[in-house]
């Protein structure tokens, strides 16, 4: 055992814990066809959304966009992605709070999206999608005709 | 035989210092790995631009900042807001043994990554013995 009266570290390694155990707490329920135990967490998401389109981002630092996999199915969006993890064998860490593997989750949006439309970006660690509504789920103005 | 842990990163809130911009601010997750000749820093500043990123390395505290450019639409209309968007800022306790001169920092895919060289005497020396 490595620094043994090294206080800071046993510290911080509590804490990485103790915001493992929040995360987990608070992570939303997680949509998935697969069934049985899941290991991959979920990346936040936030989503707003104005007429036309929805549009959905989410931080992954780290990770490139081969490393990502989105599918838009209706109006089901999951993303799939992994992280290459730095750490070699026998790596003395002092700090580890960046989180290694898997992630993956499923939101459902509240309207189907065109999916052939959809565009993703990826620019400093930042994941943007752009999802155009579906015709049918666009707000449509309904002429009063007045006699 | 294995080599002694010479460094001691404490984190410090930086609370001391007052910020000029408003908004909230955020610590970045870090990891930090040793190697003989140096320690490394990775911070994750999803969405700062290399230009906008400041380290700073005075009297042994390091300080890191990611100016992070405001980037969702202020009267966004919400579905799902899952995290907060802010500054990044992250200070470390670094001890002596690091050559401050040299430090080096990379910016990837939104990570950071700084090098922190270790000063010569502090490196682990094989000493050869010599027998006749």
């Amino acid at each position: 055992m490595l620094n043994v009266d090294n206080g800071s570290f046993a510290l911080g390694r509590l804490r990485g814990e103790v915001d493992r155990l929040f995360s987990d707490l608070f992570q939303p329920m997680q949509s998935t066809a697969s069934s049985g135990w899941q290991e991959s967490r979920g990346p936040f998401f936030n989503v707003w959304e104005d007429a036309s389109c929805f549009y959905l981002e989410a931080e992954l630092p780290g990770y490139r966009l081969e490393d990502l996999e989105i599918l838009v199915i209706k109006n089901e969006l999951s993303l799939k992605g992994k992280r290459m993890d730095s750490a070699k064998d026998g790596t003395i860490f002092h700090r580890r709070e960046r989180s290694a593997g898997a992630i993956g989750r499923t939101i459902r949006l509240p309207a189907e999206v065109e999916a052939g439309k959809v565009e993703a970006s990826l620019r400093n660690g930042v994941l943007s999608v752009k999802l155009p509504k579906a015709a049918e789920a666009k707000p449509r103005k309904i002429p009063v005709l007045s006699k | 035989m294995t080599t002694q842990t010479v460094v001691k990163p404490t984190q410090t809130a930086p609370t001391n210092v007052e910020r000029t911009r408003n908004g909230r601010t955020y610590l970045p997750a870090v990891d930090i790995h040793e190697t003989e000749e140096e320690l490394v820093l990775l911070a994750d500043f999803p969405g700062v631009k290399g230009e906008d990123i400041n380290i700073q390395f005075e009297q042994g505290e390091l300080t890191i900042t990611g100016k992070v450019v405001e980037r969702q639409p202020e009267s966004a209309s919400y579905v799902l807001q899952e995290y907060g968007i802010g500054d990044f800022v992250r200070s470390f306790k670094i001890s002596e043994i690091i050559d401050s001169s040299r430090i080096s920092a990379e910016h990837n895919n939104g990570v950071l990554m700084v090098h922190l060289p270790k000063v010569e005497a502090a490196k682990p020396r094989k000493i050869t013995v010599n027998s006749k």
